[in-house]
């Protein structure tokens, strides 16, 4: 099976001068397709950072970074776009929204977005493992922090990207919106999928197919 | 979800934000497109009086309250007089080339003598006119005895029947818009004028002992080709000390020249409130791109293009703006077709508000002018919003 993420000697440092801060300081990991794999770390140890250059979200002081086999590094804005609408789905800590839109319109201008034709039995059957179904036609300041959540995560596994790059997804949420929300991630592992995910609950570590600790020394233990 | 469709959800269900920014383009339009037409109307009359009078001096009785200006482009009834043999006196100056009398008296409000209320009714004389006729509509039949004319803003009648202080008119004709006070006046024979103030009991005391029959109310003088108008009006003035000359040409220029100075005045107190406005709409327009950052950056982060985010925005901008704009205009024009006749009335000044064609291409414009400025003023902060990448959009964005 072939690598989904490949991220090769990657530094990244934030500042000037004397304010220079080094977050990652040559990360190496390597994820291939159909596996989930687990970021974890102290808070402030560089794991959204290195989260948001896997993706493509930012580019980095050093090092290289392939997804599915190609560099992003060499992407124009249009590859960018592409890759981002098309490959790699984002969960983002702040669960984003188009706030002009239900909840149903951010699903579906997401979903054709990405180039998908609307499932409705899909639509369905993720919406309602969500616990989503009585806010669909909310807006997102209308609905709860767990919510908007887990409407990101619906946005995600709608889109059906091959790579959903997920940063503490489970945030938010109760008991049963966190088994719900790690349940659908598996279940797009298990459909080919691939998950690099950063969390601190260490409940997850048993759902992972892979581990990486990224050390206060900015580099995978 | 189209551009469009994603343009029109944010003005939905943001209101009053919405509201904000459309009334600060409405406001502005409205007083720039008032400001506008008023000054337009009042250059189109005084262009179309100077233009279609025909006569280059008129003479008025010189010991009454009257003014030229009132009696070119006021038609408020105005009983004034004096002896006949003006108009030999006046014909007989060097320079002079043609002139006809004109009588002036009024039709009253009472039902018992008039169908047309208060309205100025000129005697004309058919033979010598040269004023009147040539505004005449092709189908009107010579002035008769029982007959008028009736200028373009004069009240309707039905049935092509009048009855003015008593008595029964045909309706012979109607003239074509001037700008001038004949729009608003009927014209009958002199003759017939004068005896209709002469029998009527309920302006006695405007006749007292005169004799209406020896007397007409104004001169109007058409010089000689090459003669100056305003040396002829003071030579009339030379030679008949009971009445004022005054050369159309000199008045209209007065009369301009106040405009200028009023235009002055009005332009740059519309010019400030313009902007004044635009600054406030650049402001909002910064605002409102500083709101959605957050939510832009997401979009661009999930893959949507540069073209798609920043079109959503200036399409609901776009939106705002033209509807702003229309509704500003339309109210411009209205409030502008409501002060013409105003001004005219207060003023002493003629005014020919734009018509229906003239106000769809001022609102059409204005809708342009305000697509642009929003467009231009939006998309500074737009594209700033986004300067960085969708992740430095998203980390500034204060929108979750």
């Amino acid at each position: 099976m072939s690598e989904a993420v490949e991220l090769c000697g990657v530094v990244k440092s934030f500042g000037e001068g004397s304010e220079c801060r080094s977050v990652l300081r040559g990360v190496d990991l390597s994820l291939r397709s159909g596996r989930l794999g687990l970021v974890t770390g102290a808070s402030g140890q560089g794991k959204s950072t290195l989260l948001s250059i896997a993706g493509g979200l930012m580019p980095p002081d050093g090092g290289s970074v392939r997804l599915f086999g190609e560099d992003v590094g060499s992407l124009n804005e249009q590859g960018l776009d592409r890759l981002h609408r098309r490959q790699v789905g984002f969960v983002f800590q702040t669960p984003y929204a188009v706030a002009a839109l239900t909840a149903r319109e951010n699903l579906e201008l997401m979903t054709k977005g990405a180039g998908r034709s609307r499932d409705a039995d899909r639509f369905h059957k993720v919406v309602d493992r969500l616990g989503l179904s009585d806010a669909l036609e909310l807006l997102p300041s209308q609905m709860s922090g767990g919510q908007r959540r887990r409407l990101s995560v619906a946005r995600c596994l709608l889109s059906a990207q091959p790579l959903i790059l997920a940063d503490e997804p489970t945030n938010d949420l109760d008991e049963e919106g966190c088994l719900a929300v790690m349940g659908l991630l598996r279940g797009h592992v298990a459909d080919g999928g691939t998950v690099l995910m950063v969390t601190h609950d260490p409940r997850w570590v048993s759902l992972a197919d892979e581990v990486f600790v990224l050390g206060n020394d900015g580099v995978i233990a | 979800m189209s551009v469009m469709l994603l343009g029109w959800r944010n003005i939905q269900r943001r209101l009053a934000s919405s509201v904000a920014t459309g009334a600060i383009v409405m406001l502005t339009v409205l007083v720039a497109v008032t400001g506008a037409c008023t000054y337009r109307a009042i250059g189109a009359g005084l262009s179309l009086a100077s233009d279609r009078l025909g006569a280059d001096i008129i003479v008025l009785p010189s010991e009454v309250g009257v003014s030229a200006q009132e009696a070119l482009f006021v038609a408020e009834p105005a009983n004034v007089y004096m002896p006949a043999n003006t108009v030999d006196i006046v014909e007989s100056v060097p320079g002079v080339e043609r002139v006809t009398p004109q009588f002036f008296t009024q039709s009253l409000n009472q039902s018992c003598c008039s169908v047309l209320g208060v309205t100025r009714v000129v005697g004309v004389d058919p033979e010598s006119d040269f004023v009147i006729a040539p505004w005449l509509s092709s189908d009107a039949a010579p002035l008769e005895e029982n007959g008028i004319y009736l200028g373009a803003d004069a009240p309707e009648v039905t049935g092509g029947m009048a009855t003015i202080l008593g008595r029964q008119f045909v309706v012979a004709g109607r003239l074509e818009a001037t700008g001038s006070s004949v729009d608003e006046t009927i014209f009958m024979n002199l003759d017939t004028a004068r005896s209709l103030g002469w029998e009527s009991p309920y302006l006695a005391n405007v006749w007292k002992m005169a004799d209406p029959f020896t007397s007409v109310s104004a001169v109007m003088v058409s010089v000689e080709p090459g003669a100056d108008p305003e040396v002829v009006a003071r030579a009339i003035d030379d030679a008949c000390p009971v009445s004022s000359a005054t050369a159309v040409s000199g008045l209209v220029r007065n009369t301009a020249s106040q405009l200028g100075l009023f235009a002055a005045l009005f332009g740059g107190m519309v010019a400030a409130v313009a902007l004044i406005a635009m600054l406030g709409l650049a402001g909002r327009l910064s605002f409102l791109a500083r709101e959605r950052r957050a939510e832009m950056g997401f979009l661009r982060a999930v893959g949507f293009s540069r073209r798609f985010v920043v079109g959503g925005l200036l399409c609901e901008v776009a939106m705002l703006g033209v509807t702003g704009a229309a509704v500003g205009g339309a109210l411009g024009c209205g409030i502008a077709a409501y002060l013409a006749p105003r001004i005219h009335q207060v003023m002493a000044l003629p005014a020919a508000p734009p018509g229906a064609v003239q106000m769809v291409g001022i609102v059409v414009l204005a809708c342009a002018i305000a697509l642009a400025v929003c467009l231009a003023a939006a998309a500074v902060p737009v594209r700033g919003a986004l300067r960085g990448g969708a992740l430095a959009a998203m980390q500034k964005g204060d929108l979750a």
